[in-house]
């Protein structure tokens, strides 16, 4: 009867392998476990066995039927979860849009500045903000730049009224930190700097990042280090950087850096002027004459300044082709980033 | 700058490519921007032999040329020329060769029938000269198939050099080779100097005062006669058209020659017109009137240095000769001032006057003191080479302080750290000897003392010295490391924070951020229909702006965007979102700045969102505008926000639809729909919503401090009521009433729902209002709740004249 008992399960679970239909399960369901079914009857015989088997027995016939009830109720699961994967829910269009709420963008130059920041801050680097209509002494005397000097050519300036100009660089951030705070710094100062100058290359607006660190014993080499770690985290590892010297009236030596051309992959393009580099900011040690100007002893504490256009950084970032598409506030271009 | 090449190599003997050249200037602070090929044209242009001319069959005024190309080619030109000669040499254009600014092509073609295989050119064809008055003949020993270029030892490159402020020494062909040859350990080779002196000497033929000494440190003048005025060789007029100098005549172009070979600008006069014989050198009386070279009648003050004869002024010194005194084709007798002018005076006579000159440029950089003279003297030599002249012995020299070079010195240990370079005595040493600098040891062990020459005016200082080490190390060379420091910052500035946290909330809302220019067109204060007494009328102006549209600092957003959103709706993008947070400047009475502070622009216009399938189309509203504003003070925090509506509208604003944003009280903007006639004015033709509110002031409301609620024990119980009340209630004054209404319980009020149309009466409109309740202590029931919603209910219906709705 044992042997009955197991034939009965195998017959059944091979049966409700082949049921296709929810009527199909619900016959079964009645022929092994309804009040007449199969089962049922096989139970009933029970008392047929030796008294020393019933128990054993039982056990079995109640194991076997809750084996068969879970193979049904999973069977019939089973129906439901296919119908609804072939007919899907009625008034349920999943080609349809998704709904959501529309998404603002950052102005590309928003992000590009918090992307240099966030290079920056996490070096150590406080970001610091000045006005953005300053005298002539934040702008350019402090910053060893005094009247007459031929360095004054280098950037067209608007002026307000005598001796109060639009920045021309927010290097003038330096000199109001350092007038404030003693030294060490290791400060980072974004804003707008303003040059009278528009044409494909120049808008008479335009956004600089600028950066102090100023210690004891900083030098060319710590320079280096910073930026070369700045430029391989915007840009990637493999980009190499390379340091020419220049001219900057506040830093002394200055060094332009250049990166190898991101575009062209420095075989020289048409971005990079077929130079295979391209510039990407100016930097320096302090002249000691900055420092005299603030108060700093320029014996005791060195240091190194640098500053970037953050247009530049997005135009290569993004290979933007046109500065004056910033300030255009077009959508289909904001709308992009 | 442009340095042709073969005239650098004639200084400097090194082997180095263009390209290699461009790397070594461009790695040691001469910026190399790009090589010029010039000539290119004259790839294909040979010698060429004339061995026969013959007549054309078929056109009088052509002949057959018979040409000899070398290595026994020879080849047929049908030229019209009229000097063909026999026997003579000549420049052929080979095939394919490409002449002329177009680079037209010369190919084979029958002219009258008859086969031409290249052309024989004149100087202008071949881009030398505007001479085209026949072949270009050139020097008869000359063998025939040579390229014309390199027998002409034309300038083919030339390197074009950004040179930074700071190096007036390398102003100049020879200041390029001087750092080159240091750079590669070359030789420096200065061009010969020597006139050979045929005349009487120049002392008792004329004199030289220099009245002001700090204007004019040193002033010489040499004496050339029996000049014959007409055009320089081709060599010097290529290298002068290889900088970019116009060549003009063989005396003019030899102070022009020398400017660019060794950077001291001269100045010829004609001396037969220098009054007296006489040079004074003087600073010009106030509103002296001068004619400069180029026409201009120029009006001088005390502090302009002028070259004057014993009766006039004859020159703007280091700026501009005077037209009185120039060289012109009659010119016989040359006095060539070589001087050093201080560097400020050019400066402000020529940035004063707006005329910048290749020497004014060069003054105000400074030049080489110490080589007056010999400028001096290679000119007079070049003229007596290139114009017949007869230079008179001697030279005079007014020089009355000679040159002290200035003792600096350095600490190697101090360079070394600065650079983060170890480096030795020796090395230091080396590289500045390299450079010029005469070095001897300092006073102890670890210090130098080094004098520069008088062309390194920029070198003053120690650090100036290390930054020439540096360069001449090479930057590239100088290792790079992380500094240590310690790790301390300073807290990013609370506006600052507020900003992003902004900026982030509103691009969440889905508007889109704009940077507008800070600068503002004029009007743009009347656009607005602003009152006279607006504070927005009290604008910055430029001095020099570039043009009326940028002309003033912006004391508001609104424009700006609003151009934005004109410039948009133009381009049929016509939803727009957009915001900015961006500084504002308002004059200050008494102050020298203006006020920035930040503000906070939005222009609505379209749809709030692109038109969808699960809410359609939604016109932005003055609904949608004042939810950009309260979601904004949910994102920081900001409590007490209200918008309040009484008193006069801002002109802009319909004051049908707007109100103001206040904060505890506190006026901190508007908002609104922009006005129609403001919206004409700015090309808008569709309805815009705005916000306008003063950010600094917004962010200095927003709490810093933040204290957590415990979350609520027990269950809230709802109940919901709607009114039917009139249309022109505002429902804000329902709601305000029944959030002051006096139950312990009763936590929120919310308006959920606004309806109008059928069953109600027309001019009617059903608030949906619901009220939240809980306690603090136990699950509050239905039946205790019920008499407070009740009686509040009651009261509302009372005060608002509302009823229940069905």
């Amino acid at each position: 009867m044992r042997q009955e008992l197991l034939e009965l399960k195998d017959q059944a679970l091979a049966l409700l392998a082949a049921a296709t239909d929810e009527a199909a399960l619900g016959e079964l369901r009645t022929r092994f476990l309804g009040r007449k079914g199969l089962l049922t009857g096989l139970l009933r015989k029970t008392g047929t066995l030796p008294p020393e088997e019933r128990p054993a027995f039982g056990q079995l016939a109640n194991q076997v039927k809750q084996e068969l009830e879970a193979a049904l109720d999973q069977a019939s699961e089973d129906l439901v979860r296919q119908s609804r994967a072939k007919s899907g829910k009625p008034g349920v269009d999943v080609t349809l849009p998704g709904i959501r709420p529309r998404r603002g963008r950052l102005h590309p130059i928003t992000q590009t500045e918090r992307l240099i920041l966030e290079v920056f801050s996490r070096m150590g680097f406080s970001v610091v903000e000045t006005p953005e209509v300053e005298s002539d002494w934040y702008c350019f005397e402090a910053l060893n730049m005094p009247p007459d000097h031929p360095a004054r050519d280098m950037q067209d300036t608007f002026y307000l009224s005598d001796g109060v100009v639009l920045r021309t660089h927010t290097s003038s951030s330096q000199i109001r930190t350092m007038e404030k705070e003693p030294p060490p710094l290791r400060i980072v100062c974004p804003g707008k700097a303003f040059r009278r100058d528009s044409d494909a290359t120049h808008t008479p607006m335009f956004h600089q990042v600028e950066g102090l660190m100023v210690g004891e014993d900083i030098s060319l080499a710590d320079l280096k280090g910073v930026l070369i770690n700045f430029v391989h985290q915007i840009f990637g590892p493999q980009v190499p950087v390379r340091f020419r010297p220049s001219f900057f009236p506040f830093t002394e030596p200055s060094a332009e850096v250049d990166i190898g051309c991101v575009v062209c992959g420095g075989e020289g393009c048409r971005v990079c002027s077929h130079t295979g580099w391209l510039e990407i900011l100016g930097s320096g040690m302090v002249d000691p004459n900055v420092f005299k100007n603030v108060g700093y002893d320029p014996d005791k504490v060195t240091g190194f300044a640098f500053g970037m256009g953050i247009e530049r950084i997005a135009m290569l970032r993004w290979g933007i082709d046109d500065l004056r598409l910033f300030y255009d506030n077009d959508l289909r271009f904001l709308r992009q980033f | 700058m442009l340095v042709p090449l073969k005239w650098l190599r004639e200084m400097v003997d090194c082997d180095l490519t263009a390209q290699e050249l461009s790397d070594l200037l461009t790695n040691s602070g001469l910026e190399v921007d790009g090589v010029i090929e010039r000539h290119s044209g004259l790839n294909k242009v040979i010698t060429a032999k004339l061995v026969e001319v013959a007549p054309h069959p078929n056109a009088d005024r052509l002949r057959l040329a018979t040409v000899d190309c070398g290595g026994g080619r020879t080849e047929t030109v049908v030229c019209g020329a009229p000097n063909l000669t026999v026997g003579m040499i000549t420049p052929l254009a080979q095939l394919g060769a490409k002449l002329g600014e177009d680079g037209q092509e010369v190919s084979k073609v029958k002219i009258r029938g008859v086969q031409s295989c290249g052309m024989l050119c004149s100087e202008r064809d071949l881009g030398l000269s505007d001479d085209h008055s026949g072949l270009m003949v050139l020097d008869p020993g000359l063998e025939p198939g040579l390229l014309l270029a390199e027998v002409l030892e034309l300038e083919t490159q030339v390197l074009e050099i950004s040179i930074t402020p700071n190096r007036g020494d390398a102003l100049s062909i020879l200041g390029v080779a001087r750092d080159v040859a240091a750079l590669v350990g070359a030789e420096l080779k200065l061009p010969p100097c020597e006139p050979s002196e045929q005349q009487p000497g120049i002392e008792g033929q004329a004199v030289i005062e220099v009245l002001d000494a700090k204007a004019c440190p040193r002033y010489t003048g040499r004496l050339v006669k029996g000049v014959k005025i007409g055009p320089s060789p081709l060599w010097m007029r290529d290298r002068l058209m290889a900088c970019g100098i116009r060549p003009i005549s063989n005396v003019v172009d030899v102070t022009n020659y020398i400017l660019m070979e060794l950077g001291q600008p001269l100045h010829a006069f004609n001396f037969s017109e220098v009054g007296g014989a006489k040079i004074v050198v003087r600073m010009a009386s106030e509103g002296e009137k001068f004619v400069t070279l180029d026409g201009q009648e120029r009006t001088l003050n005390a502090q302009d240095l002028m070259i004057c004869d014993a009766e006039k002024a004859v020159g703007l010194a280091g700026v501009m000769g005077g037209l009185n005194s120039e060289v012109t084709d009659d010119t016989t007798e040359v006095l060539i001032e070589s001087a050093f002018f201080d560097p400020l005076t050019v400066r402000r006579t020529s940035k004063r006057l707006g005329l910048s000159t290749e020497a004014s440029y060069r003054f105000e950089r400074g030049i080489d003191l110490e080589g007056c003279a010999r400028a001096n003297s290679r000119a007079a030599m070049l003229m007596d080479q290139l114009a017949g002249g007869k230079v008179a012995a001697g030279i005079i020299d007014v020089y009355p302080v000679p040159y002290q070079a200035p003792r600096i010195p350095l600490s190697i240990s101090r360079t070394s750290r600065y650079l983060g370079l170890p480096l030795t005595k020796e090395q230091v040493k080396g590289q500045l000897e390299r450079l010029g600098l005469a070095v001897s040891d300092g006073p102890d062990e670890d210090s130098i003392v080094a004098e520069p020459p008088a062309l390194r005016t920029d070198l003053e200082r120690p650090v100036d010295l290390t930054e020439e080490v540096a360069r001449m190390v090479g930057f590239n060379n100088i290792p790079s490391r992380l500094p240590q420091a310690e790790i301390g910052a300073l807290a990013r500035p609370w506006p600052q924070r507020v900003r992003a946290l902004a900026r982030d909330a509103m691009a969440a809302q889905g508007l889109d951020e704009a940077i507008n220019y800070s600068f503002e067109h004029p009007k743009a204060a009347d656009r607005l229909a602003l009152e006279a007494g607006d504070y927005r009328r009290r604008t910055v102006k430029l001095i020099n702006p570039l043009s009326e549209e940028q002309s003033e600092l912006r004391t508001s957003l609104l424009p700006g965007l609003l151009a934005s959103a004109a410039r948009n709706l133009a381009h049929r993008v016509l939803d727009v979102g957009l915001f900015e947070i961006g500084r504002v400047f308002v004059a200050q009475e008494g102050q020298p700045l203006p006020e920035e502070s930040f503000r906070l622009g939005v222009v609505l216009s379209g749809l709030m969102a692109p038109a969808s399938w699960w809410a359609g189309e939604q016109p932005v509203g003055l609904s949608h505008v004042k939810g950009v504003a309260q979601y904004l003070a949910e994102a920081l925090d900001l409590t007490g926000m209200a918008f309040e509506t009484g008193g006069e509208a801002p002109p802009y604003l319909d004051p049908a639809e707007w109100c103001r944003i206040t904060i505890n009280g506190e006026v901190l903007g508007e908002l609104g729909r922009l006005d129609n006639r403001v919206a004409k004015g700015f090309d808008l033709d569709r309805p815009v919503y705005l916000l306008d509110a003063h950010f600094d002031r917004l962010a200095d409301l927003v709490p810093r401090e933040k204290v957590y609620a415990h979350l609520p024990r027990f269950p809230e119980l709802v109940r919901d009521v709607a009114l039917v009340v009139a249309e022109a209630l505002p429902a804000g004054e329902m709601l305000a009433q029944a959030r002051t209404y006096d139950d312990p319980w009763l936590q929120s009020v919310e308006i959920f729902d606004v309806y109008r149309g059928k069953p109600l009466d027309k001019g009617q409109k059903s608030l949906g209002l619901r009220f939240t309740y809980r306690a603090e202590d136990r699950t509050l029931t239905e039946e205790e709740v019920t008499p407070g919603y009740q009686a509040l209910v009651d009261e509302l219906m009372k005060s608002f004249g509302a009823t229940l709705r069905a």
